[in-house]
């Protein structure tokens, strides 16, 4: 047994942030597997996102992590000890529900305190930190008021102060941000973000929003079917997909058929109809390959130019779509849609699409 | 809708309260018999009621009784609906059909089924007897209504508290209990209603040294038509009336009633 | 709640309740209806005597009959009644309209004692309809409707209402008022979009409203023994006299569990129909 969690009941500790190890995890309803086997380990501090669609077991990890849901088989390791067995009022975590799950008999200070006095500390250092965690979430006049009278970024952020006022060893958020309206979604977004940066708890946060992944996150674990296709900081998730679910999950692409000619230790050469191609990555001679590159890294010439990478087309369709003009272009490879900055082509034009050998995506068909 | 289909509607809900209306109108009428509409109107029906010995017995005895039988169904079917609510215990929903069947069946038949029964065992006439079968009819409803409530707290405000550290009966306490308050005043009311109009069943199991209001007035309208009668009809509404508003500002009468 | 012994021990208390004053009176009920009753003294045996007498005996057909006549009629009327405010409460978007729906259901929430006495007032020789029409010379004597199966009629419908504009409204939720919008702006007039589009649509409503009346009628005790005064005898009042004026236990419940048996061939049949129409 390593060293637990901060001991209930003393409130005065001060959590350190812990460090969290998924293994072997699994869970299935029945005849179903929600999650197959996932392991991960989550170091002091970091900010892990879970990312996949609807259905991908994101949730069901939370749940097990927290306590509210028991696996069928695997392990979790709270700074090296075995939590699994443990009951949820015991793990000292914080957890931010979807619908904000605030106690609608107690106004604001009740709701954040409440952990605190489920830990026994006393009523006037409970306020003094109630009031401390308010302010870092900018509700510091709230206490009074009821959840009720609340809107939902206000509710939401009484939810992640209640989650924080007891200081747990790692930071729980199951999509958060999804009952929300765009605006406000990017605004909490930053918000907890900052907290975290500041705070600096383990946190283990679910989404199915590439966008929120992408911006908030010190890693990002991708999740299809209860397997994890991907761990990587949100770079590598972008520009090295190690699976076409990635590739196509996070951001667009464009997909081309193709067959790989040669391949060395530098990457490989490519053929398709009307284009010569070359990506880094490696794949047998002779094999039928899928690549994919993302329409922000394409660029188009006027008129057909030979080269590698380079692909002759016909502008098919422009759209502009304000923040991006996109431009559709019928090639002997397929239709490749390519995103500008600013208008320029019409229908009709020839053009050349070409791109970087890195920005070249390829996986086996 | 038009004004033809109005003014149907209209009329069909005077009909509806034809009724009622009539019984408080006849209710301030002086005539020592009853007629409509009175020759005498005054509050003498009232003053009257409020002198007569057997009434108050009768209603001292219908209070205490739905009393005990609301406290004691409260007791037992708010338990009941938490684990049937709850736990995944298999069957839970068979015991719910079963602890609501009541409701189904006549009351002609449920009270002659305890006739039966107490006969054997000396339990007719009796306090207990008659505590036992107002449960039988006050136990769904407590069931019923609980359940209902339970069923509308969301239970993640239940697993937020255990991730907040509070070990399964503090979240009963502190949470779960709370929250159900709102529908354990709507069963109580309702329930207290219901053992207090109970008519048939009660039919079996009174005596004559002991008997209940509605089993007294039933006996007093079998013979005479009194303007009493009118005054404690009015009574008995204002008292359901009460009631009703007690349901409606805990839980709201139709989702009480499962609507 | 994880634990099962604990929500066994929580479902204790209601069980032996539901056990003592329900289970165990009908178990009861059901075994002695087929004891004999041989002049006020119990006689135990296994016999079908007493269910066989019901059916020969012309007094007691005439009971059945008569509540499945009565029954009928009652359930057919008060569908007629509840539907007209079942449909106004439905479409009603006015701001009395939870007022309207707790003053529908309000009379339920009253004892059927102080709601079939005032239909006493009413109906009696010298109530509210005979003094009204004697004072208008419309007629020369009293009409008769209490003591008689018109009263039980009237009053029953009434008492039902409520129960039955419930079981309309539960029924209605195929009933899309965009529906009759549509149909309206196609043509139809306001008596063709009730024909061919309301009234198909609530049919399953007016389904569940004459099987709840007709079942809570043909059980009901209270309000054909006052109304009646004793000229009406139906299934229920027939219970009563056997159990507590005949003193014949063993008939009083077979009675019961051919009433039952109604019951339970009505059910069958409405689940058969519905499920024809569904």
């Amino acid at each position: 047994m390593g060293q637990p969690v901060a001991p209930r009941g003393d409130p005065r500790a001060v959590s350190e942030a812990g460090s969290l190890a998924l293994e072997g995890l699994a869970k299935s309803y029945g005849e179903t597997p929600v999650v197959a086997g996932v392991d991960l380990a989550i170091h002091p501090g970091e900010f892990v996102t879970l990312l996949g669609p609807s259905g991908c077991g994101k949730t069901t990890i939370l749940r097990m992590v927290a306590g509210l849901t028991p696996p069928n088989a695997g392990r979790i390791l709270l700074d090296g000890a075995d939590i699994t067995a443990l009951p949820a009022h015991k793990r000292n975590m914080g957890l931010v529900f979807q619908n904000y799950a605030l106690f609608p008999h107690m106004d604001v200070a009740g709701n954040v305190a409440f952990g605190l006095e489920m830990r026994g500390m006393k009523r006037a250092e409970a306020s003094r930190r109630v009031q401390a965690v308010l302010d870092l979430v900018r509700l510091g006049g709230f206490a009074a008021r009821r959840p009720r009278e609340l809107s939902g970024g206000q509710q939401q952020r009484v939810a992640l102060a209640r989650a924080l006022v007891v200081r747990p060893a790692v930071l729980l958020l199951d999509e958060p941000l999804s009952n929300l309206d765009a605006k406000l979604r990017e605004d909490l977004r930053d918000e907890i973000r900052a907290i975290q940066e500041r705070l600096r708890t383990t946190t283990l946060f679910v989404t199915h929003d590439q966008a929120e992944a992408l911006t908030m996150s010190d890693r990002v674990v991708v999740l299809n079917a209860g397997r994890i296709e991907q761990v990587g900081t949100p770079v590598e998730i972008y520009d090295q997909p190690a699976s076409p679910f990635v590739a196509t999950f996070i951001g667009r692409v464009n997909r081309l058929d193709c067959t790989v000619a040669a391949s060395d230790a530098a990457g490989s050469t490519l053929t398709a109809p009307g284009l010569r191609g070359r990506s880094v990555r490696a794949l047998p001679a002779g094999a039928r390959a899928r690549a994919m590159v993302r329409p922000q890294r394409i660029s188009l010439a006027a008129g057909h130019v030979e080269g590698e990478n380079h692909l002759a087309g016909t502008v098919r369709r422009v759209v502009f779509a304000g923040d991006i003009v996109q431009v559709e272009v019928e090639t002997p490879a397929g239709a490749l849609t390519v995103e500008q900055p600013r208008r320029g082509l019409a229908q009709g034009d020839a053009v050349t699409a070409h791109w970087e050998a890195a920005d070249m995506m390829l996986f086996p068909a | 809708m038009s004004i033809g289909f109005r003014a149907l509607v209209a009329a069909l809900f005077c009909f509806l309260l034809a009724p009622l209306f009539v019984v408080l109108l006849t209710s301030f009428s002086n005539d020592a018999f009853l007629a409509f509409p009175p020759r005498e109107w005054g509050l003498h029906a009232y003053r009257a009621l409020w002198a007569n010995q057997a009434f108050r017995e009768g209603f001292g005895v219908s209070v205490a009784l739905a009393g005990t039988a609301t406290l004691i169904s409260l007791g037992a079917g708010t338990a009941a609906s938490y684990a049937i609510a709850r736990s995944r215990l298999p069957g839970r929903e068979a015991l719910l059909a079963l602890f609501t069947a009541p409701l189904l069946l006549p009351g002609i038949i449920l009270g002659l089924g305890l006739l039966l029964v107490f006969a054997q065992f000396g339990l007719l006439a009796t306090w207990t007897g008659l505590v036992i079968g107002h449960c039988l009819v006050t136990l769904p409803y407590v069931v019923r209504v609980v359940l209902t409530a339970l069923r509308g707290i969301d239970a993640t405000l239940e697993e937020a508290a255990a991730v907040l550290g509070a070990a399964p009966w503090r979240v009963f306490r502190r949470v779960t209990l709370p929250m159900m308050l709102p529908g354990m005043t709507a069963a109580a009311a309702l329930s207290f209603l219901a053992s207090f109009d109970e008519v048939v069943i009660t039919l079996f199991l009174v005596g004559p040294r002991l008997t209940t209001l509605p089993i007294e007035v039933w006996h007093t309208i079998e013979y005479r038509a009194d303007p009493q009668i009118s005054a404690l009809s009015v009574a008995l509404i204002a008292l359901t009336a009460a009631l009703v508003v007690v349901v409606e500002r805990s839980l709201g009468v139709l989702r009480a009633m499962g609507r | 709640m994880k634990s099962r012994r604990l929500a066994a021990l929580l479902l204790l208390p209601a069980s032996a309740i539901t056990l003592i004053a329900f289970l165990l009176p009908m178990g009861w009920l059901a075994r002695l209806s087929l004891d004999l009753n041989d002049g006020g003294i119990l006689v135990a045996a296994v016999t079908a005597d007493n269910y066989r007498h019901f059916f020969t005996d012309a007094f007691y057909l005439g009971v059945l009959w008569r509540s499945v006549w009565v029954a009928s009629s009652v359930a057919a009327l008060a569908v007629l009644a509840a539907y007209p405010i079942a449909l106004f409460l439905f479409r009603t978007r006015s701001r009395w309209r939870g007022l309207l729906a707790v003053l529908t259901i309000a009379p339920l929430l009253v004892s059927s004692v102080v709601r079939t006495f005032g239909w006493m007032i009413i109906l009696g020789d010298q109530g509210w309809i005979n003094s009204t029409l004697l004072a208008l010379g419309l007629i020369a004597a009293p009409v008769q409707l209490m003591n008689n199966t018109t009263g039980v009629l009237i009053g029953l419908t009434e008492i039902m209402m409520p129960t039955t504009t419930l079981a309309l409204l539960a029924g209605f939720a195929r009933l899309d008022l965009t529906l009759e919008e549509a149909a309206r702006t196609l043509g139809a007039s306001p008596w063709r979009c009730f024909r061919r589009v309301t009234l198909p649509l609530t049919a399953p409503g007016i389904a569940v409203g004459v099987l709840v009346t007709f079942v809570l009628s043909i059980s009901s005790f209270i309000t054909p023994s006052l109304l009646g005064g004793g000229r009406v005898p139906m299934l229920a009042s027939t219970i009563y006299e056997e159990a507590l004026e005949t003193l014949n236990w063993p008939m009083a419940a077979a009675i019961s569990l051919i009433l039952i048996a109604v019951f339970g061939a009505v059910l069958v049949g409405y689940e058969r129909l519905a499920r024809r129409w569904a």
